[in-house]
């Protein structure tokens, strides 16, 4: 397939569901978003924080937060495949080079996340785990917030 | 214990390798085929302008955040074309098909 047909055939599956690429992006996004939300909070509960807030045992949890990521993470490759293939790598302006840099590195600490998980994180000093899901929620949090919050608020707020 | 540098540096090369793919981009924004545009309709452009472009051109098109776009001699063609692969600040593809004709159509009108 000619390279010129990908974003073109990218573009209109997308457009069979959303009414453009970019807001496609955005509501992916934006699931993805509310699930490090989720993660967040089964993490804290874990960890044994927030457990007036989160009044689940620890198992329910662990599979919350394991199935969370699992679809949030899911949800991210259209995303990263339209911003990295296809968009590249900009620095326009602030909230395009933010976006940017921030972007490069969400999968790096994914995979980083992902090895300690595959390890046993209790082979690792007790910081590693929770600074690695720190800075993945930091990271998609900023990501959020120079994409679909700026699309909602600058541009519409639809489908 | 195993080390934490480990998988810091797994998080480094992952990064270094998502930035060079980025900077590479193999797939570049498709521009739209002229031949095969729909005709745009002013009209009908002006609500989508007013939904998705005014937040950064204003709604007299005089500019804000994005360039003024009254005025600037920009053809339905160019405005399509800037629209489907971006520029600037402005993503690719904020809108596409007959709503991408329509408002490119508005636009010309505008920029004459």
């Amino acid at each position: 397939m000619p390279l010129a047909d990908v974003s073109s055939r990218y573009t209109d599956l997308v457009e069979s569901v959303f009414s453009t690429a970019i807001a496609g992006k955005v509501w992916l996004a934006t699931g993805a978003f509310v699930l490090a939300c989720v993660q967040v909070l089964t993490a804290s509960r874990m960890w044994g924080k927030l457990q007036r807030f989160v009044p689940v045992s620890f198992s329910t949890s662990r599979r919350i937060h394991r199935w969370s990521g699992r679809v949030a993470l899911l949800l991210t490759l259209p995303v990263i495949f339209h911003c990295v293939m296809i968009l590249g790598f900009e620095t326009t302006d602030l909230r395009v080079t933010v976006h940017s840099i921030a972007g490069s590195f969400i999968y790096g600490v994914v995979a980083a996340k992902l090895l300690v998980i595959q390890h046993h994180s209790r082979n690792y000093p007790s910081w590693v785990l929770p600074v690695l899901g720190g800075t993945l929620a930091a990271v998609l949090t900023t990501l959020w917030l120079t994409s679909s919050l700026w699309y909602f608020t600058n541009v519409r707020f639809g489908f | 214990m195993r080390s934490p540098a480990v998988p810091f540096t797994l998080l480094l090369v992952v990064a270094a390798g998502t930035f060079a793919l980025a900077r590479w981009h193999p797939f570049s924004p498709s521009a739209p085929n002229a031949a095969a545009a729909a005709q745009g309709d002013a009209a009908r452009g002006a609500s989508v302008y007013t939904t998705t472009c005014a937040g950064c051109h204003a709604a007299d098109a005089s500019g804000g955040v994005g360039p003024a776009l009254r005025g600037s001699g920009l053809t339905a063609d160019d405005v399509e074309a800037v629209v489907a692969t971006g520029r600037g600040t402005m993503p690719a593809g904020l809108v596409s098909g007959q709503e991408l004709a329509d408002v490119a159509a508005y636009i010309a009108t505008l920029s004459e």
